[in-house]
């Protein structure tokens, strides 16, 4: 019982802490790792072999970390090391991406493409932050887009926030229709063995439609802002999107692979290839292909990231080992009496409203033992469905309010050094009813599909 | 100048003690620049963050749950406007420093921030509670409630802001060389005496 308490205490003060916001979030998961590895596994549980599990480096060194046939790898319990390397060797991919000005390009290619009409470029990037967070991670993908939309802004004379905000409800829900679109995802993948097929073909529907649903939603929320175009702007003023690249060879191979990830990360359900493998190859590539940038490169890795899901996993792994997800499993089976659809529209929806408040990161870690378990002890409950609802819970939860993701936290920091601060009130008032829309659709698809 | 190549003073404030005009006098009779309010020119121009939002979050600090920080491309992003704009505050004091420039500076934790200078003087400027609020009431035309409601609240958002970003307490005799009241000395000999210190530590 003493371990089961110390457990739930450090789980908790590492969430209170993450919220305080006052030391780096690594250094608090750290450190609460450490704490569960002194007193849960070693004073309380005196139990080296779930330390062990708990560390999880052996399953490194099995070739079904590498490769697998048939169904997706799935991790056991504590450090998942396939989420940790698949997403360091994206972080290197995309810095590499970044250094010859890939995104910028991309941006004002399509920004020019379609004649710089504000409307269209509200729409169009729209899709392109969905399309883009389906591949890489949704922070990166806000970071150069918001950039460059408060530069077309002040070039086209128009409010950024309303396309900001846009965009990044976009990444989020580009992010909950594929494996690699979201932390949360890139966990529950590897957790539980799904490829990025899995993912395509039943969070991406319903983002896909979600889409569609959302584009529309925004369109009437923010059409009046796009609808006056600045008749006095000078277009030969705005730059060429070939004067964004960098390092032109660089950017060519850059590209290839970006496209050698995309179809790796389609096709790694038939090649058996892991995810794991996949990050190491694209992250070895682009170092290969760029020796004078190594360094420069692997500033660019968020390192601390890496060393907070290694403590996060850890704290949670404390939790498992105890056997307190296993209660609240318990718990939620009982509360819906065993009915599957209350179980569904209880985990979309709690992870929907707490993932607007809390990082969600920490989050599904948390609950994808919880959802295991609850398929365990529920007759007729399939733990696809119930991974289904926490990833569309989760990510699309997030766009609720400026804090419930990493990414919003990016776009409206970029907004508000520009000058253009988005206070809670206007971001909620569009964003709000936009994840509760989505949310609600969510769940009626996942009721009529799949229960 | 002085004995000293460079003259760095911090003077936090209670709201109404008159510690703002303290400092400006001190760096006229020094001759060195004084950096408040009117950094913000230069940062704007300098981070390229719109002066407007710079003033409405100039030494202020949010509901910290509102906002939060996150990790994207090996750096710290925050969407906590008062924390961005102390940040630039900061990196811009931490530079003016650096360069080598003698200045007094006006709350902005500079007791903190600039700790690792030897030449730091850290003063604080407090007041009687009745001269604070006479104080107020005839600059900014308030009545007495108002001027004493208006005292507790700057008082308590600079508190605030001081501890976010001090390891010491905002006030704390600890912190600081030295603690003048002015309500008796006023301001300008307010200023004398603590040009007087500066000579007695052999500063100038």
């Amino acid at each position: 019982m003493a371990a089961e308490i110390t457990a739930i205490i450090i789980f908790l003060l590492m969430f209170i802490l993450i919220v305080l916001d006052r030391w780096e979030h690594y250094i608090i998961t750290l450190c609460c790792a450490l704490g569960t590895i002194i007193l849960v596994f070693g004073i309380e549980m005196r139990d080296g072999a779930a330390l062990l599990q708990t560390l999880n480096v052996s399953s490194i060194f099995t070739s079904d970390f590498w490769h697998v046939s048939g169904r997706g790898a799935s991790s056991s319990i504590g450090i998942n090391w396939s989420t940790i390397i698949f997403i360091a060797g994206m972080m290197i991919m995309v810095a590499g991406m970044a250094r010859v000005g890939f995104f910028q390009w991309l941006c004002m290619t399509l920004a020019r493409a379609i004649d710089y009409k504000p409307v269209r470029i509200f729409i169009v990037f729209m899709i392109m932050s969905f399309g883009l967070s389906m591949f890489i991670d949704s922070i990166t993908v806000i970071l150069f887009l918001a950039t460059v939309t408060i530069e077309l802004a002040q070039l086209l004379s128009f409010d950024p926030v309303p396309m900001i905000i846009s965009e990044i409800f976009c990444a989020n829900l580009g992010g909950s229709a594929t494996m690699c679109g979201d932390p949360p995802n890139i966990i529950i993948g590897t957790s539980l063995g799904f490829t990025f097929f899995d993912f395509l073909t039943n969070t991406g529907v319903v983002s896909i439609i979600a889409l569609v649903i959302t584009v529309f939603y925004f369109y009437i929320v923010y059409r009046r802002q796009f609808r006056t175009q600045n008749a006095n702007v000078d277009y030969s003023k705005l730059p060429d999107p070939k004067t964004m690249i960098t390092d032109r060879r660089g950017f060519i191979i850059s590209a290839c692979i970006f496209a050698l990830a995309v179809v790796l990360l389609i096709t790694h359900g038939s090649t058996g290839l892991t995810v794991a493998f996949i990050g190491v190859l694209i992250a070895c590539l682009t170092l290969v292909t760029a020796p004078k940038h190594v360094k420069e490169i692997m500033k660019s890795v968020d390192f601390k990231t890496l060393l907070f899901f290694v403590g996060l996993f850890v704290v949670v792994g404390g939790l498992e080992e105890t056997g307190v997800l296993e209660t609240v499993a318990g718990f939620i089976a009982r509360v819906s009496r065993g009915n599957v659809f209350t179980m569904v529209a209880i985990i979309i929806w709690i992870s929907g409203i707490a993932s607007a408040f809390i990082d969600n990161i920490p989050f599904s870690a948390t609950m994808i033992p919880i959802i295991k378990a609850l398929a365990r002890v529920t007759p007729g409950v399939n733990v696809d469905v119930l991974a289904w609802a926490l990833s569309i819970g989760t990510d699309i939860g997030g766009s609720a309010t400026p804090i419930g993701a990493s990414a919003n936290v990016v776009g409206t920091s970029a907004s508000t050094r520009a000058g253009h601060p988005i206070s809670w009130g206007r971001y909620c008032k569009a964003a709000a009813p936009a994840t509760i829309l989505v949310l609600a659709f969510s769940t009626v698809f996942i009721f009529a599909r799949y229960l | 100048m002085g004995k000293s190549n460079q003259i760095l003073i911090s003077i936090s404030r209670k709201y109404g003690s008159g510690g703002h005009d303290i400092g400006k006098k001190l760096s006229e009779m020094l001759g060195i620049d004084f950096i408040d309010r009117n950094m913000l020119d230069g940062m704007s121009e300098e981070f390229g963050i719109d002066i407007d939002l710079l003033k409405k979050y100039d030494e202020k600090v949010v509901n910290p749950f509102a906002y939060r920080t996150v990790q994207a491309m090996n750096t710290s992003i925050t969407n906590n406007p008062t924390k961005m704009i102390a940040h630039a505050q900061h990196e811009y004091i931490i530079r003016q420093a650096k360069a080598g420039k003698s200045f007094v500076l006006i709350g902005r934790a500079g007791d903190e921030i600039l700790k690792d200078y030897p030449y730091l003087v850290r003063f604080f400027i407090t007041g009687e509670l009745d001269y604070r609020i006479r104080r107020i009431m005839e600059r900014r035309e308030m009545n007495e409630k108002d001027a004493k409601a208006a005292i507790r609240r700057h008082d308590r958002s600079r508190r605030m802001y001081h501890d976010t970003y001090s390891e010491g307490r905002w006030g704390d005799a600890d912190n600081y060389e030295m603690i003048l009241s002015s309500s008796l000395l006023g301001v300008d000999r307010s200023a004398q005496v603590l040009y007087d210190y500066l000579k007695l530590r052999d500063i100038i």
